[in-house]
């Protein structure tokens, strides 16, 4: 049947004593989880990164530096007084104060805006990385399929020829056993 | 007259393309920043225009009170608590304008990798599909070679038989 056969079946020969012992348990599957020298892993063991890992453009960084910051809330006075009178520093200080509270209070929301950002980007980042991964973890399952499809039709082919060549080996010895039946009848009818 | 301020990025408004893979953002849609500094100086003109104290030092009254340093302290104080208010607005006004600068990077850059993530998503559909497409050709090698075995293994049994029917014939 030529050597295609041996590769498929390796080495395998047809079955021709009695009948055989029964199979041996098949025993427990493998576990989740857990390697199994029984059942070992095939295909790619594992999902992969793609080459130079999980990459996202979404920045996390600070998006107002020190200087817009400066920028924003960095307001002068509105008065200043040259004068020495009571009511002249009084005012200043008034002036001084409704600036600074104006400027903390922009500092503040400053503030509040940049870690609003930084954890919406945090948050955005993780989602954009996790869809890259989900993607990966797609293709891993792929591969996997992929392997698993070829080995089940590898051994579908060999297991295949085996049935047949052991259908033809029967037939083989069965007809060979009639012949040999039919000219042992027919010497004896001659004796 | 600020109001037809052109968005910096010029976003065309109609797109057509033949990649099904390709990326369509071009870049953040954002305010034109060169109105933020006008806009900027005209809030503090404003601003410091609300901080005259002459307008608040309303009417003179009469005797000692007239032209009073007292008057005028309030009306100065009253002046700056106006101009602090436009500049608060002018500084609000400001940090508005950059955060939505900002925002707009962030957003562009989600969504262009929210795009990029399905497009990796489709080109993984297209793979698999073309892959499903060569398993199967491998699949029917497999279906091919065995149906070729099984025909020649059933002549080879019918051949086997024959021999046996010719046997008989002869004795």
């Amino acid at each position: 049947m030529g050597n295609i056969n041996d590769q498929v079946t390796r080495g395998w020969s047809p079955y021709k004593g009695g009948k055989p012992k029964t199979p041996a348990p098949l025993g427990r599957g493998p576990k989740q989880g857990y390697e199994n020298p029984r059942f070992p892993t095939i295909g790619q063991k594992d999902v992969k990164a793609p080459a130079g890992g999980y990459q996202s453009i979404i920045s996390t960084a600070a998006p107002l530096d020190a200087g817009q910051t400066n920028r924003i809330s960095d307001v002068q006075p509105a008065f200043k007084s040259l004068g020495s009178g009571s009511g002249d520093r009084s005012r200043t200080a008034f002036a001084q104060g409704v600036s600074d509270t104006s400027r903390n209070t922009l500092d503040k929301a400053t503030d509040t805006y940049q870690t609003d950002y930084r954890k919406q980007a945090e948050k955005s980042r993780s989602e954009d990385v996790l869809a890259q991964r989900q993607n990966a973890l797609d293709r891993y399952r792929q591969d996997v399929f992929k392997d698993l499809f070829d080995e089940d039709t590898r051994t579908r082919l060999s297991e295949g020829v085996k049935d047949m060549s052991q259908s033809f080996e029967t037939v083989k010895r069965d007809e060979q056993a009639k012949r040999t039946a039919m000219i042992l009848s027919f010497l004896g009818s001659m004796i | 007259m600020y109001g037809e301020s052109k968005p910096a990025g010029n976003a065309p408004t109609m797109y057509r393309t033949d990649n099904t893979f390709a990326t369509t953002f071009s870049g953040p849609i954002k305010k034109n920043e060169r109105l933020f500094d006008t806009s900027r100086n005209q809030s503090m003109a404003q601003a410091a225009f609300q901080g005259d104290t002459r307008q608040y030092e309303g009417q003179q009254n009469k005797g000692v009170q007239a032209g009073g340093e007292m008057a005028a302290y309030r009306a100065g104080i009253q002046g700056d608590t106006e101009a602090a208010k436009g500049y608060a607005q002018a500084q609000q006004d400001l940090l508005n304008k950059m955060t939505d600068s900002s925002s707009a990077d962030l957003q562009f850059q989600e969504r262009l990798s929210g795009e990029r993530g399905w497009v990796q998503d489709m080109l993984l559909d297209r793979d698999e599909t073309r892959q499903r497409e060569r398993m199967s050709a491998y699949k029917r090698v497999a279906d091919v070679r065995l149906g070729d075995y099984e025909r020649k293994i059933k002549e080879a049994q019918a051949a086997e038989r024959r021999k046996t029917t010719i046997l008989g014939g002869l004795i």
